[in-house]
C-alpha cells in the first residue's frame, strides 16, 4: 500500500486530488459485510488451524464468542483501530507471519480486514465459520476422463500382447531388460495358485507338460477360470477389500449367523463372470434396482459387511448423544467401504474438515453419509429360489390389492348409520369408557420406584428358576395375580422376563416336597401377556407358600431370565402377599430389582390398586363385557340390513380371498435370512428401522454435538463432466438414494471405477498394483508406474476390442475373466522370477516388472494347500460358514480356537468358508497376515516372524496334517524313496534331486516320515511360489 | 524423517518416485519383517552387511539414549488396564463436597445423560480418605498400598473419554480411536523402537485370568501395522502360555532329537532353495526366523518361571493371598519381562461385563464389587512400583495405570455407579515422570473435568515423548492417510515430566 501511494504521488497533481477523494469515499462507504467479504477470507485462510478445542495460538475464528475471547497473545482485533490490531500486524507486511506455510493474503483481502476492523469489527452472532480450504483443484491424473491410449509400437519377439508393449516401452526407457519365460512346470504352479489358491496335482502337471499343442497354455488358463475354485480364490480377495466379517466386533461381539449368503453371492458372481458394473449396482442397491432377483438383495450384504456397535445401537436410549455418535460412525463405515472399494478415494478424510489433499469438501462427505441415512445392518428375509421369490412377491402384491379393497369396503360398512345404530354406538362408547375407567392393576397412580424380581441370567432358555412368597400361615387364597414387569431402565419391553413356560404351585412346606399345582404351562410355550396380569382363581385353595417356577426362561437380548414385577394373593379382603417374605432360587439384587420388590405394591411403572377393589372391578367388568357383546351383535345386524347385497357379497368375497392368499403364502417354503443393508427389519431393544431416512447434518469438526444444516444426499463434483448432484423425485425413498450413488459410480463418465478395479486385478496377479496404493488414487496415493497401461486395461474393460482374444462372440463389457485372460497371456506374466543383477542394480524393487514377483502364500492359500497335499481338503461349495472354534454364547461370547478338533469335518473345508470372528481372530491365520475384518484391506502385509515359524511348526493343525500327509504317502507308495518322491511331487510339484533323496532318506529313516512331512510344510519352497 | 512405511519410502510426497531402484527390496524387507521379535537382530545383520540404503527410516539412536527424535527418558512401558471403568471418586479423586452432600439430590446444573439409568442422589465413597506422602495426596482406604507410593506417581484426574460405551472407549484408551482396526500403543512402540532383546517379543499382553475385556484381543491388535507388532498374549496358567510355543502333547512323533534334526534339515533345504534364488531377502529372513523361534523356546519358559523369586518378593506382590494372587503374578511377570528387554507389557485387571461381576463395571454395588477389584489390584500395583524402584528399573520404565472411563459421583440404584466419560483418573509413574504431582482437576463433584481436560492423546503423546519419540512424526500410511497414534491431537503434558 505504501509503495502504491508513492507511485500514485508521482502522478500529476490532478490525479492526486482524485486519489484523496477516492480514499475518502471508500472510508465513508458502508463497511464490508462480514458474511460476504470477511467470512470467506477467514474460511479460506485461517479457520483450518484456528478452530476446535485446541486452536493454534489459542485463537478460534469459528464464531463471534470464541473470536471475542482472543488468543494466547490477547485480542485479535481492537475494534475501530486496525493499526493497533494484532490480526493486521500478522497478515500484512513483507513476510507476513500468517497464514503459516501458506500463501499470504492479497493486499485487497488485507484491506477488507482493515476496513472491517475500522468499522467496528462486527460479527453476526449466528454465523459459524468453517474451514473452506479446497485442495488439489488441479488436473489430477486419476480424475481425468478415461481415454484409450495408443499401444506403443515396439519390434520385439518378447512382446506377445499389447500389455507387453506398454511394459517393454517402460523397461527400455529405464535401461532394463525383460526376463525370459519361466519353464512350464513353474507356469502351471504359478497359474494354479494365482487362480485357485491351490497347487496343481501331479497329474495336472504331467498333462500340461505333455500337451504340445500351441494353445496349451491358453487352454490351461481357460480351464482354471472355469473351475469353481476360481470364485473361491478371487472372492476371498474381494472379501478382504470390503472387510467382510461374521460377528459385530466391539464389546458383545455377537455372531452373525446369516452373513454367509453374501460370501456365496460374491463367489458365484465371480464364477459367473457377472459384469463389474452390475456387481457394483447390486451390492449398493440391488434390492431397489433388481427387485425380481433375490440374489440382488443378498448382494447388499456389502453394505453390512463391516463392524457394528451392538451396545451403541441396541442398548443406548434413543435421543442420547452416544446413540447419535454410534449411528454416525456406522454411516461413516458405509461411506468408507463404498468409496474406497469402488472409487479408491479417501473421502472419510473430509469428515472433520475439507479433504487436505483432494478436492473433496466436507459437505460432499456428509452428502455421501445422507445416501446411507435410511439403511442399517440387519437380517432380512429372502427366498433363494427365484421362483419362490417371484411367487411370494406376486401373492404379496395381490394381497395388498385385496387388502386395499377390503379396507374400502370396511369403510363403507363403518359409514352406514341409522338412528338405531347411532344410539347403539353411543351406548357402546359409554360402556367401553366404563370399562376403561375401572381400577386396573397397572392403573393410574404414583410412579413406581422399583421394577420387581429378576432372576440370575442364563445362557440357555431351558433352565429352571423359582421365586416364592411366604404368607406366614396356611390361609385361604381366592386369586393369584402375576403382574409382568416393564422396567424403566431397559429398552421399553412389556412382559419383560415373563417366562415362556411356568407353573404355579402352593404348599405348606417351604421345600415344596408335597405341593398342589394350580396352573401348569410347562408343556408348551405360553404367549407373553405383555402388560396384562396373569390371573388364576383356584377353587378351595389354602396354603402358606406360593411358588412360581419358570421352566423355560424369557429371552432378553442374547441371554435368558425370569422376572415379575408383582405377585398378589387375593382374598375377599386383602392382598395376603403384600410385604410378605420372598425367597428365590437366585436373584439379582441391584438397583430397581430385588425379591422384596415382588410384593411392594408397585408394578414396574405404577402403584397397584389394592386387591379388594380389583376383585370388585373384575366382577363389574364381566357384566359390562356381556352388555358390550350384546350391543355389538345388535349393531352388526342393523348394519347388515342396510348394506347393499352386492357390497355384502363383495366384502365376503374379499375376506375369503384374503384368507386364501394367506394360505398360499403359508404354503411357500420358509424364507431364509441374510445379514445385509436393511431399511425394514424386526426391532431389537432400541435398534429400530428408520421410518424415513434419518436427517444427516453437517457436523462442524465432525462433532455430533455441533450439527449444522441438514444435508441432502449426493456424490462428488471433482470429475470433469460428471455432476455429483442427485435428482431424486422422492427424497424420503432411501433406496433411491443408494440407487443414485450406484448409478453415479457406474456412470461411464466416472473415471475411477474402471481404473480402480483394473488395478486391483493387476495387483493380485503380480503382487503389486500399477498404482501401489489400491485404495488411494488421490494426491497422497502412489503414482501409477504404467499410467497408459492402466488406462488401456480400464478402457478394455469398459469397451472391449473385438478379436483381441480368440473366440467368435462379441465380448461383454465389464467382464473380469476377459481381463484375466488378457493379463495371463502376456509375456510379462509368464516371465521367470529369477534375479538379474544388472536389472536389480537399477530397479531392485522390480517396480517396472523386469521379472515376475515371487509370492508368499497367503494364509488361506497356505492352509488350503496343506489340507490338499495331506489329502484332506473337502471341496464342498458354499453354505453356512464352518466354525473352526469352540463357541459359547455369553454376555461377551467365547470363541476358543484351541478347543477345536482340527480333524472334524468343519476343519477340512476351504478357508474362504471359515466363520470369521472380529474380536477374536483365528491366531493361526492371523500370524500369517490374514486380513483383519475390522479393516478394509486392499493389500495384505507380509511378515515373516519367529512366532509365525512356531505356528507353522507346532500348531495342532500343522502337526495333524503332517500326520495325514505321511499316511497318504504310505498308502500310495511303498518304501521311503518312492514316498519321498511322491511327497515332493505333491508339495513342490517336482521330483527330488538325487542328493535330496539321499539326505531326506537318512533323516526319515531316523525320525520317521511324519517328521519329514512336517519339514516339507515348513520349507521356503512350499511357502513361496516362483 | 519419521519412521514411515513403504509407501512413503517408494513415493515421495506428491507421488513422485524417490530414486527408484535404490535397494528397495532390502529396505522393504526391514520394514515389513523387521518389527517385533528379532527385528533389531535382523537390522544388525543387514547393517553389518552394508545392505541398508542410506535413507533408512529413523531408528533408535544410541546418542539419544535409544530415542528416535530426541533423548529418551525411558525405554520400557508397563500398562495396567482396569477394564469395566474404575471409579476415580472411590480411589483417587477426593471430593469433600460429595461427603457433605451425601444423599442429597445430584444437581450439577445441567441435564445429566447417563448410560443405563437416571441420576440418583450424591453418593460419597464407602471408603474413607486420608492424606499421604510428601505431596499430601488424598487417597481412599480402598488403595492403602498405592497410597504409600503417591510421591512416585503423577495423577491426571481430568481425563475425558469420547465414548460412554465400554467397547469403543476401551479401544480409545488402547489405540486412540473409538473404532476397531487401529494399532495398540504397544504396537506403535514396537514399530517405532523395535525390540531390546532377540529372545522375547517386543509387546506382550497378560489378560485377566477370567477372560477377555470388551473387544477381546482386538484391543492389542497391530491394526494396519505389520502383524509382527501385535501383542503376544501370555497366559501364565494356561497349558500353552504362548500359543504354539511347543508342539501339542498329542504329537508323539516329535521329540527333542527329532526337533533338532528337523530344524537342521529345514535349514539345509532352505539354504539350497536360496542358492538359485539370489536377491530375495525374504528367504533369508525365514531362515533367521526359525533360529529366533528356537531362542524363544528357551527364554519364554524361563521368564514365566517365578519359582526363583524370593519369599519376600512373592509376599510383596501378594502371591500368598487368593485375592491378590492372579493380578500379583501377572505384575511380577511383567517386571520379569521388562527386566529381560520386553518393550511394552500390558496387564489387564478385569474381564468382560457379564454377571456375576468380573471387572470394574460396578453398576449395582460399588462397595462389594469395587471392594474386590480394588483389593486385588492395589497391593500388586504398588508392589510393581516398589520392586521396579528397588531394582533401579523404575528410572527408565514407565508404569501407566488407566481405565476406559470413570464412574458417576451420583448413585445408580442405591449402591452402584453408572458410567462417567466426562472425568476419570489415570496415573503414571517411573521413567521421566515427576512423582507427587497432580495435573488437572475435576469439578467439585468429580463429575466433569474442570481444569486441563486431557484425552488419551495427551497421555499417549507424553509416553512417546518420554521414549524419545515425537508423536507427530511416528506415522504409517494406510488407505491414503498418514496414520498416527494420536490422530490429529495430543499435547505432551510437560507438567508431569521431571
Amino acid at each position: 500500500m505504501v509503495r502504491n501511494l508513492v507511485s500514485w504521488c508521482l502522478w500529476p497533481a490532478g490525479s492526486l486530488a482524485w486519489l484523496v477523494l477516492w480514499m475518502a469515499s471508500t472510508a465513508s462507504a458502508a463497511p464490508p459485510a462480514f458474511r460476504d467479504a470477511v467470512a470467506p477470507i477467514f474460511e479460506r485462510h485461517c479457520v483450518g488451524c484456528h478452530q476446535g478445542e485446541k486452536p493454534k495460538g489459542g485463537l478460534s475464528l469459528t464464531d463471534a464468542a470464541t473470536f471475542g475471547k482472543g488468543g494466547e497473545n490477547g485480542p485479535a482485533v481492537v475494534p475501530g483501530k486496525p493499526a493497533d490490531s494484532l490480526l493486521i500486524e500478522l497478515v500484512s507486511g513483507d513476510k507476513p507471519a500468517m497464514p503459516q506455510r501458506a500463501k499470504p493474503l492479497t493486499a485487497a483481502e488485507v484491506d477488507i480486514l482493515r476496513q472491517w476492523i475500522a468499522s467496528g469489527a462486527e460479527w453476526p452472532q449466528d454465523l459459524i465459520l468453517r474451514d473452506k480450504r479446497r485442495a488439489g483443484d488441479d488436473a489430477w491424473w486419476s480424475f481425468q476422463p478415461l481415454q484409450r491410449p495408443v499401444v506403443p509400437q515396439i519390434q520385439s519377439s518378447w512382446v506377445q500382447t499389447p500389455i507387453d508393449a506398454f511394459i517393454l516401452a517402460r523397461l527400455q526407457e529405464k535401461q532394463l531388460t525383460p526376463s525370459a519365460a519361466a519353464d512350464r512346470r513353474t507356469l502351471i504352479r504359478r497359474l494354479t495358485f494365482d487362480l485357485h489358491g491351490l497347487p496343481p496335482t501331479p497329474e495336472d502337471i504331467a498333462a500340461f507338460l505333455a500337451d504340445t499343442a500351441p494353445d496349451a497354455y491358453e487352454r490351461l488358463v481357460d480351464r482354471l477360470l472355469e473351475s469353481p475354485r476360481y470364485g473361491e480364490r478371487w472372492g476371498r480377495h474381494w472379501l478382504d477389500v470390503v472387510h467382510f466379517g461374521e460377528s459385530h466386533g466391539y464389546d458383545k461381539d455377537k455372531p452373525r449367523p446369516n452373513a454367509w449368503p453374501y460370501r456365496d453371492y460374491v463367489i458365484n458372481a465371480l464364477n459367473a463372470d457377472k459384469p463389474y458394473d452390475r456387481f457394483i449396482r447390486e451390492q449398493l442397491a440391488g434390492d431397489v434396482l433388481f427387485p425380481d432377483d433375490p440374489q440382488a438383495l443378498v448382494a447388499t450384504g456389502f453394505i453390512a459387511a463391516g463392524p457394528w456397535d451392538f451396545v451403541g445401537h441396541v442398548e443406548l436410549r434413543e435421543g442420547t448423544l452416544d446413540k447419535k455418535i454410534a449411528r454416525s460412525n456406522d454411516r461413516d463405515d458405509m461411506v468408507a467401504t463404498a468409496m474406497l472399494t469402488f472409487q479408491s478415494l479417501t473421502v472419510t478424510c473430509a469428515r472433520c474438515h475439507n479433504h487436505k489433499f483432494d478436492p473433496i469438501s466436507q459437505e460432499e462427505y456428509y452428502r455421501l453419509q445422507a445416501v446411507f441415512a435410511g439403511v442399517d445392518r440387519a437380517d432380512q428375509a429372502f427366498d433363494p429360489d427365484p421362483a419362490v421369490h417371484l411367487a411370494r412377491r406376486r401373492w404379496q402384491s395381490e394381497k395388498s390389492k385385496f387388502a386395499t379393497r377390503h379396507q374400502e369396503l370396511t369403510a363403507i360398512v363403518a359409514g352406514i348409520t341409522t338412528p338405531e345404530i347411532e344410539r347403539l354406538d353411543a351406548e357402546l362408547k359409554d360402556l367401553k369408557s366404563q370399562v376403561a375407567s375401572l381400577p386396573q392393576p397397572g392403573g393410574a397412580g404414583d410412579s413406581s420406584p422399583t421394577n420387581g424380581y429378576h432372576s440370575g441370567i442364563e445362557a440357555n432358555a431351558d433352565v429352571e428358576k423359582w421365586v416364592q412368597v411366604d404368607l406366614g400361615e396356611s390361609r385361604p387364597i381366592g386369586e393369584i395375580l402375576l403382574v409382568p414387569a416393564r422396567p424403566v431402565d431397559f429398552p421399553d419391553t412389556p412382559g419383560f422376563g415373563f417366562p415362556a413356560r411356568f407353573r404355579i404351585d402352593v404348599s405348606d412346606d417351604p421345600q415344596f416336597t408335597s405341593r398342589k399345582t394350580l396352573v401348569d404351562h410347562t408343556a408348551r410355550d405360553f404367549a407373553n401377556p405383555g402388560d396384562q396380569p396373569f390371573v388364576v382363581a383356584p377353587a378351595d385353595c389354602r396354603a402358606r407358600f406360593i411358588r412360581v417356577t419358570a421352566t423355560r426362561l424369557w429371552k432378553r437380548t442374547n441371554d435368558y431370565v425370569f422376572a415379575l414385577s408383582e405377585l398378589q394373593a387375593v382374598t375377599e379382603k386383602s392382598n395376603l402377599a403384600f410385604a410378605a417374605p420372598v425367597t428365590a432360587l437366585d436373584t439379582i439384587e441391584a438397583g430397581r430389582w430385588s425379591t422384596k420388590h415382588l410384593v411392594d405394591g408397585y408394578s414396574s411403572r405404577t402403584r397397584l390398586a389394592d386387591a379388594a377393589t380389583l376383585k370388585l372391578a373384575a366382577t363389574r367388568k364381566q357384566k359390562l363385557d356381556a352388555q358390550i357383546a350384546e350391543r355389538a351383535a345388535r349393531r352388526q345386524a342393523a348394519v347388515e340390513e342396510r348394506l347393499a347385497p352386492e357390497t355384502r357379497a363383495e366384502l365376503k368375497a374379499t375376506t375369503s380371498r384374503l384368507a386364501e392368499i394367506d394360505a398360499e403364502l403359508a404354503k411357500l417354503p420358509p424364507a431364509k435370512q441374510v445379514y445385509s443393508g436393511a431399511s425394514r427389519f424386526a426391532a431389537m431393544g432400541s435398534f429400530t428401522a428408520a421410518a424415513a431416512p434419518r436427517p444427516v447434518y453437517f457436523l462442524h469438526r465432525g462433532n455430533d454435538k455441533t450439527p449444522g444444516e441438514e444435508m441432502a444426499p449426493g456424490a462428488l463434483s471433482c470429475f470433469p463432466g460428471l455432476s455429483g448432484a442427485f435428482e431424486l423425485s422422492n427424497p424420503a425413498d432411501e433406496g433411491a438414494r443408494r440407487a443414485a450413488l450406484a448409478n453415479w459410480i457406474t456412470n461411464p463418465r466416472n473415471p475411477l471405477t474402471a481404473r480402480s478395479i483394473a488395478n486391483r486385478v493387476w495387483q493380485y496377479h503380480f503382487g503389486r498394483g500399477i498404482v501401489d496404493t489400491p485404495n488411494d488414487f488421490g494426491h497422497q496415493g502412489a503414482l501409477p508406474t504404467h499410467r497408459e497401461l492402466l488406462d488401456w486395461l480400464a478402457a478394455e474393460l469398459i469397451s472391449p476390442t473385438p478379436d483381441l482374444l480368440p473366440g467368435n462372440e462379441t465380448p461383454v463389457p465389464w467382464t473380469l475373466k476377459r481381463l484375466h485372460r488378457l493379463i495371463l497371456r502376456s509375456a510379462v506374466y509368464r516371465q521367470s522370477s529369477a534375479d538379474n543383477p544388472q536389472n536389480a542394480a537399477i530397479d531392485a524393487g522390480n517396480q517396472f516388472l523386469w521379472r515376475m514377483n515371487r509370492q508368499r502364500l497367503e494364509a488361506e492359500a497356505l492352509r488350503d494347500t496343506v489340507l490338499f497335499v495331506a489329502g484332506k481338503l473337502d471341496l464342498t461349495v458354499g453354505g453356512p460358514s464352518v466354525q473352526q472354534f469352540f463357541f459359547k454364547d455369553d454376555h461377551s461370547p467365547i470363541y476358543d480356537y484351541e478347543r477345536f478338533d482340527v480333524d472334524s469335518p468343519a476343519g477340512q473345508r476351504r478357508s474362504v468358508y471359515r466363520f470369521i470372528v472380529r474380536s477374536v481372530p483365528d491366531p493361526f491365520m492371523e500370524c500369517l497376515d490374514c486380513a483383519d475384518p475390522s479393516l478394509l484391506t486392499p493389500k495384505r502385509n507380509t511378515t515373516l516372524t519367529a512366532l509365525q515359524a512356531l505356528s507353522l511348526l507346532n500348531n495342532q493343525f500343522m502337526v495333524r496334517e503332517s500326520e495325514h500327509f505321511a499316511h497318504r504317502l504310505e498308502a500310495a507308495a511303498k518304501g521311503l524313496p518312492d514316498q519321498i518322491a511322491l511327497g515332493y511331487r505333491l508339495a513342490f510339484g517336482r521330483d527330488p534331486s538325487s542328493a535330496e533323496q539321499t539326505s531326506l532318506r537318512d533323516y526319515a529313516s531316523k525320525n520317521g516320515l511324519v517328521n519329514l512331512c512336517r519339514v516339507l510344510f515348513n520349507s521356503n519352497e512350499f511357502l513361496f511360489i516362483d | 524423517m519419521a519412521r514411515q512405511n513403504r509407501d512413503r519410502q517408494t513415493t515421495a510426497p506428491g507421488g513422485h518416485f524417490a530414486r527408484p531402484g535404490q535397494n528397495r527390496s532390502r529396505r522393504e524387507f526391514l520394514w515389513e519383517f523387521g518389527g517385533g521379535l528379532g527385528g533389531i537382530a535382523l537390522a544388525d545383520l543387514l547393517g553389518r552387511e552394508r545392505l541398508l540404503a542410506d535413507d533408512q527410516p529413523a531408528t533408535p539412536r544410541a546418542d539419544l539414549n535409544g530415542g528416535l527424535h530426541h533423548r529418551a527418558r525411558a525405554k520400557r512401558v508397563i500398562q495396567l488396564f482396569m477394564s469395566g471403568a474404575a471409579s476415580q471418586c472411590d480411589m483417587f479423586d477426593y471430593k469433600p463436597a460429595l461427603i457433605q452432600r451425601n444423599g442429597m439430590p445430584f444437581d450439577p446444573g445441567e441435564k445429566v445423560e447417563l448410560f443405563q439409568s437416571s441420576p440418583g442422589a450424591c453418593m460419597q465413597s464407602p471408603w474413607g480418605w486420608k492424606q499421604y506422602g510428601q505431596s499430601g495426596k488424598w487417597m481412599s482406604d480402598l488403595v492403602p498400598h498405592l497410597a504409600t507410593c503417591v510421591d512416585d506417581i503423577a495423577f491426571i484426574p481430568s481425563m475425558v473419554s469420547k465414548s460412554n460405551v465400554h467397547g469403543p472407549a476401551t479401544f480409545m484408551q488402547n489405540t486412540g480411536f473409538v473404532l476397531p482396526g487401529f494399532p495398540h500403543i504397544g504396537a506403535w512402540i514396537s514399530y517405532g523402537l523395535g525390540s531390546l532383546t532377540e529372545n522375547l517379543p517386543a509387546f506382550v499382553v497378560l489378560p485377566d485370568m477370567r477372560g477377555f475385556a470388551p473387544n477381546g484381543p482386538g484391543n492389542w491388535s497391530a491394526g494396519f501395522l505389520p502383524a509382527s507388532h501385535q501383542g503376544t498374549m501370555i497366559r501364565p496358567n494356561a497349558k500353552n502360555p504362548i500359543a504354539d510355543l511347543f508342539p501339542p502333547k498329542s504329537a508323539e512323533f516329535i521329540n527333542t532329537t527329532s526337533d533338532r534334526e528337523s530344524l537342521d534339515l529345514l535349514k539345509q533345504l532352505n539354504s539350497q532353495h536360496l542358492q538359485t534364488r539370489a536377491g530375495d531377502s525374504r528367504l533369508e529372513a525365514r531362515i533367521a526366523a526359525y533360529e529366533m523361534a528356537a531362542k524363544l523356546q528357551v527364554s519364554a519358559p524361563e521368564v514365566l518361571d517365578i519359582s526363583t523369586e524370593t519369599p519376600a518378593t512373592r509376599a510383596l506382590y501378594g502371591l500368598d493371598e487368593k485375592i491378590t494372587e492372579d493380578f500379583g503374578r501377572n505384575c511380577l511377570i511383567a517386571r520379569r519381562l521388562v527386566e529381560r528387554g520386553v518393550r511394552f507389557v500390558q496387564v489387564w485387571s478385569g474381564a468382560d461385563n457379564g454377571f456375576p461381576r468380573r471387572n470394574w463395571d460396578s453398576h449395582e454395588d460399588i462397595a462389594r464389587d469395587h471392594g474386590d477389584m480394588g483389593k486385588s489390584m492395589d497391593q500388586p500395583a504398588a508392589a510393581l512400583i516398589k520392586d521396579l524402584k528397588a531394582r533401579g528399573l523404575l528410572e527408565d520404565t514407565i508404569v501407566i495405570w488407566t481405565t476406559e472411563f470413570g464412574r458417576m459421583p451420583c448413585s445408580q440404584g442405591s449402591k452402584g455407579r453408572d458410567h462417567n466419560p466426562f472425568t476419570f483418573t489415570a496415573w503414571l509413574a517411573g521413567g521421566g515422570i515427576k512423582g507427587g504431582t497432580t495435573y488437572g482437576a475435576s469439578d467439585e463433584w468429580s463429575y466433569k473435568a474442570a481444569e486441563h481436560p486431557s484425552y488419551c492423546y495427551d497421555l499417549h503423546a507424553t509416553v512417546l515423548h518420554l521414549l524419545g519419540i515425537d508423536h507427530t512424526r511416528l506415522t504409517f500410511r494406510h488407505n491414503g492417510i498418514d496414520r498416527r497414534l494420536t490422530d490429529v491431537h495430543g499435547d505432551v503434558i510437560h507438567e508431569i515430566v521431571s
